[in-house]
């Protein structure tokens, strides 16, 4: 479904994806995995077009995107739910999901409020008033409200409370089991171990490992190799 | 002696309406685009203008109240798409060389299309008494100017609060690349936003026609309040635009009872104590 | 050709081109003359520009044919900018050895370039307002047709006052700076030589558009009669303001300092129902010169004489018949030309004041009409008296 083809994105004149390629199919929970300033967050960028490629491919669904504008990504979509949230603090958690819904979408406000019952409750208050783990869940909602073809996670969990974390999983879990593809940046290993289907690992601007979970689990040399372990 | 300061209150709320109608598409264009528009009080201009050619064809009033903001906003939407849009990304300091320019432009157009000389409107027919009180006596017009500027208030507030555009634009001034990252297409959210701050001041300048006329001046006196009135309620805020806009509506007017001379300066000074103690103005955000 | 026939066909050529070149037969007065016309063609006042030109395109024709010479125009646009002027004139006088010049709205502009053409030695008729003009900024080459405050206001509420004994209590709004000032004190001195209450004045900036608190407090004071000392377009605004609020139905009201026809043509008669106007010329005054000045410029411009006309061809005309008597296009054999002679003006018997230059002249107090009052289109007012008052010549304070 999606497909990344030896993509260079830059930062001004800073090289930073020195030729990544991944691919997320139908059904897939991909994560993508790498320390600190590897370029991760870049490579989601570059998929929706903020940071457009300058060489390289990107395909969704067979066309390529890569020097669309984002909103015109976004349309076909391309859901990013960015690191820092972006939740709009002005807006009250209701009206953040409004601007966000499409009547295409499989997930409707019943079913956001359904899947996230504490929104619900919170619904009138604004934005600036919710917990960081509210903030996520918001986040998240929103872009299923936008009639996601394919979700991009950046860093989903990082700085939240373990409850809230399991609560992540559970919802990711659940979005997979119905057909979603995910393509999940995280640091949190123990996270990634329990949902994805394949890790991707980069390191400086590239792909250094790609495997299946089994191959990750069964092979610890690569964990202390290329990553910080966190777990 | 009350009846001095009744009236000068009444003076300075529909003046200050005035200034609130100019401010708030400022403001709006400040708060979601983040472009500082120097031509605002241009098009303040072209709004008394178009009144007065509106006026002088048809007789009608109304009529020019409809029309003239409509053409002013279309002139907007067009200079939006065709040139302000490539200067988004460019410092303050340029966006204001650019629509001083753009100001020129249409004060010399102005100049040209109807002369150097100031144009009278005329007040329209139904409004041109005396509202009686006991003794108290007050232009009908004048109410009228109160009243009509805050339906749009509310309608425009209606707009931003109520309505799916309105949290665009409240979203879009905390951040436009996550409104991108939702799908919506910021550049024709931009276009239509522009279009509607710029067709408020020309809102304004319909109203003001009959008060004072039109004349190719007007533009940098209006721009200079505007600004104020903007930086005194904050960058961006609605409700700032219309508090500050009263407020310094109601100043001027009480000033020319209390100290003439000093009207001018009290808004600068009340401008200068905000700055100190709340940059950001009374209702902005940093 | 054969070489003699040759060689004196050539020298007859020469003889007739270096003849030619010479032109027409000389004598001493009949070089062109040039008058170097200093007019806000653009910027603020370029409605005053245009209409001051066509005066003195008009005063230039007819003298041209009358004296039987050339005379030539050149426009000098201030674009309503003093300092812009300035280096205009400056560049004419360097560069084209210009002398004669006439004009200028602004006072400012008036008082500079009046500098520039005296060090000159050159002469500079204006009709600009500033009692400064001829008063402590008075130079031998400057000469003015206007009335300056003390006329205008001696001229508008005497008047007034004599004929309305009831009107007790007068308000004041004046422009705050120096012309405003002499306005009101030549006003408050009338006040109170007839004895009569001045209830109130309010300033305002030079900028100020919105009289409404001004208007408020005017009626606070509870006056029988607004003056407004202001002109211009805050002056219209003013008026137009002051009826809006119904103030003309509670009390008389006189603007003291209006600009004439094309200020009440742009008001319209529902502004100007009632209202005392202050004029500096007004078309129907039944003057000799009057009545041709009207005949003339319906039949040039097909239009009806307004005061920036009527004041740069009386001005114009006045100096070339200066410069055809005198014989001099420059300093002081024209300057001495000019002071003290007489002639019919649009406002009567003219004549300039030797000691300060100044014209003196009559000043109009009008009441504005109605539409159903008016006989012909440009009726719009009438003339409720007329005179001159002039302060002695010790008391302008001109030192020449």
């Amino acid at each position: 479904m999606l497909e990344v083809d030896d993509i260079h994105s830059y930062y001004d004149k800073s090289h930073v994806l020195e030729g990544v390629s991944l691919h997320v199919q139908a059904g897939e929970l991909v994560t993508l995995l790498g320390r600190n300033g590897a370029g991760k967050t870049t490579t989601l960028k570059s998929i929706v077009g903020l940071v457009p490629p300058r060489r390289g491919t990107v395909r969704f669904d067979g066309r390529a995107i890569n020097g669309q504008e984002p909103f015109r990504i976004a349309r076909q979509g391309v859901a990013l739910v960015p690191e820092h949230r972006g939740i709009f603090g002005l807006l009250s958690v209701e009206e953040n999901l409004k601007i966000a819904a499409r009547r295409s979408s499989r997930w409707q406000l019943a079913d956001i409020y359904r899947l996230f019952p504490r929104l619900e409750e919170r619904r009138r208050n604004g934005g600036n008033a919710l917990s960081g783990g509210e903030q996520q869940m918001l986040a998240i909602a929103r872009a299923l409200i936008n009639d996601p073809h394919i979700l991009l996670l950046d860093e989903p969990t990082e700085g939240l409370a373990p409850v809230i974390v399991d609560e992540i999983v559970r919802i990711l879990h659940d979005i997979r089991a119905q057909g979603l593809p995910v393509l999940l940046v995280e640091q949190n290993l123990r996270v990634c171990e329990q949902l994805a289907d394949r890790h991707y690992v980069l390191e400086q601007g590239r792909v250094v490992y790609h495997g299946s979970a089994q191959a990750f689990r069964d092979d610890p040399a690569i964990r202390d190799r290329f990553l910080a372990l966190s777990a | 002696m009350l009846n001095v300061y009744l009236f000068q209150t009444l003076n300075g709320l529909g003046l200050g309406m005035i200034y609130f109608l100019i401010s708030v598409g400022l403001t709006l264009i400040f708060g979601l685009l983040n472009f500082v528009n120097f031509a605002h009080g241009a098009f303040f201009l072209l709004g008394s203008y178009l009144c007065y050619t509106t006026v002088t064809l048809t007789g009608n009033f109304w009529l020019s109240l409809l029309v003239a903001p409509l053409v002013v906003g279309l002139l907007a939407w067009l200079l939006e798409r065709s040139l302000i849009r490539r200067i988004y990304h460019l410092p303050h300091t340029f966006q204001i060389l650019v629509t001083l320019g753009i100001a020129l432009i249409i004060q010399e157009a102005s100049i040209m299309l109807w002369g150097p000389v100031g144009k009278s409107v005329p007040t329209p027919d139904l409004l041109r008494g005396i509202v009686r009180l006991g003794d108290f006596a007050y232009p009908q017009y004048r109410l009228f100017l109160i009243g009509f500027a805050a339906l749009v208030a509310v309608a425009l507030w209606l707009l931003l609060e109520r309505t799916r555009f309105g949290a665009l634009v409240r979203a879009g001034s905390e951040s436009t690349e996550t409104v991108s990252l939702l799908g919506t297409n910021i550049f024709r959210l931009f276009s239509i936003t522009f279009a509607l701050g710029v067709a408020l001041a020309g809102l304004a300048g319909v109203l003001s026609a009959p008060l004072r006329g039109a004349n190719p001046f007007l533009g940098p006196e209006i721009l200079g309040v505007a600004f104020v009135v903007v930086v005194i309620g904050g960058m961006g805020s609605f409700g700032g635009a219309l508090a500050a806009g009263l407020m310094v509506g109601v100043v001027q007017s009480l000033m020319a009872s209390l100290w003439p001379q000093g009207s001018s300066l009290m808004i600068y000074a009340a401008m200068a104590v905000v700055i100190l103690l709340r940059p950001y103005g009374l209702f902005g955000r940093a | 050709m054969r070489r003699d026939t040759l060689l004196s066909t050539t020298l007859l050529a020469a003889t007739l081109g270096l003849g030619l070149a010479a032109g027409p037969t000389q004598a001493q007065d009949e070089t062109p003359i040039t008058v170097y016309g200093v007019k806000s063609l653009s910027g603020g006042n370029a409605s005053y520009g245009k209409y001051a030109e066509m005066g003195s395109k008009l005063a230039i024709d007819e003298m041209s044919a009358k004296l039987g010479r050339q005379i030539d125009y050149v426009s000098i646009d201030t674009e309503g900018n003093a300092g812009r002027a300035v280096r205009k004139v400056q560049e004419a006088i360097e560069q084209d050895g210009a002398r004669l010049f006439n004009g200028a709205t602004l006072s400012s502009t008036a008082l500079a370039v009046g500098k520039e053409v005296n060090e000159a030695g050159g002469v500079f008729m204006t009709p600009a307002g500033a009692d400064e003009i001829t008063g402590s900024e008075c130079n031998p080459a400057t000469f003015r047709w206007s009335v300056p405050t003390y006329g205008a206001i001696q001229q508008t509420l005497v008047p007034y006052i004599d004929s309305h004994p009831d009107a007790k209590r007068f308000y004041t709004i004046t422009p705050q700076y120096v012309f405003g000032e002499a306005l009101l004190r030549n006003a408050k001195q009338v006040f109170a030589d007839k004895g009569v209450e001045h209830v109130g004045n309010s300033y305002h900036s030079l900028q100020e558009q919105e009289f409404s608190g001004y208007l408020t407090n005017a009626m606070a004071a509870n006056p029988d009669v607004l003056v407004l000392l202001n002109f211009g377009s805050q002056s219209s605004n003013a008026l137009r303001q002051a009826i809006n609020f119904g103030l003309n139905q509670q009390m008389d009201i006189i603007m003291v300092w209006s600009s004439g026809l094309e200020q009440l043509q742009e008001l319209g008669n529902d502004n100007i129902d009632g209202i005392y106007f202050g004029a500096q010329y007004w078309h129907e005054a039944d003057t000799p010169a009057n009545r041709e000045l009207v005949k003339k410029v319906e039949e040039a411009y097909g239009i009806t004489p307004n005061y920036p006309l009527a004041a740069d061809y009386t001005m114009t005309k006045t100096l070339l018949q200066a410069v055809a008597d005198s014989g001099a296009t420059q300093g002081e054999t024209l300057i001495h030309a000019l002071e003290g002679r007489t002639y019919q003006g649009p406002t009567g018997e003219e004549t300039i004041r030797a000691t300060d230059h100044q014209v003196l002249k009559d000043y109009y107090l009008l009441e504005g009409k109605g539409a159903d009052e008016m006989t012909d289109d440009s009726d719009y007012a009438d003339v409720v008296s007329s005179g001159r008052s002039f302060l002695p010549p010790e008391k302008s304070g001109c030192q020449m």
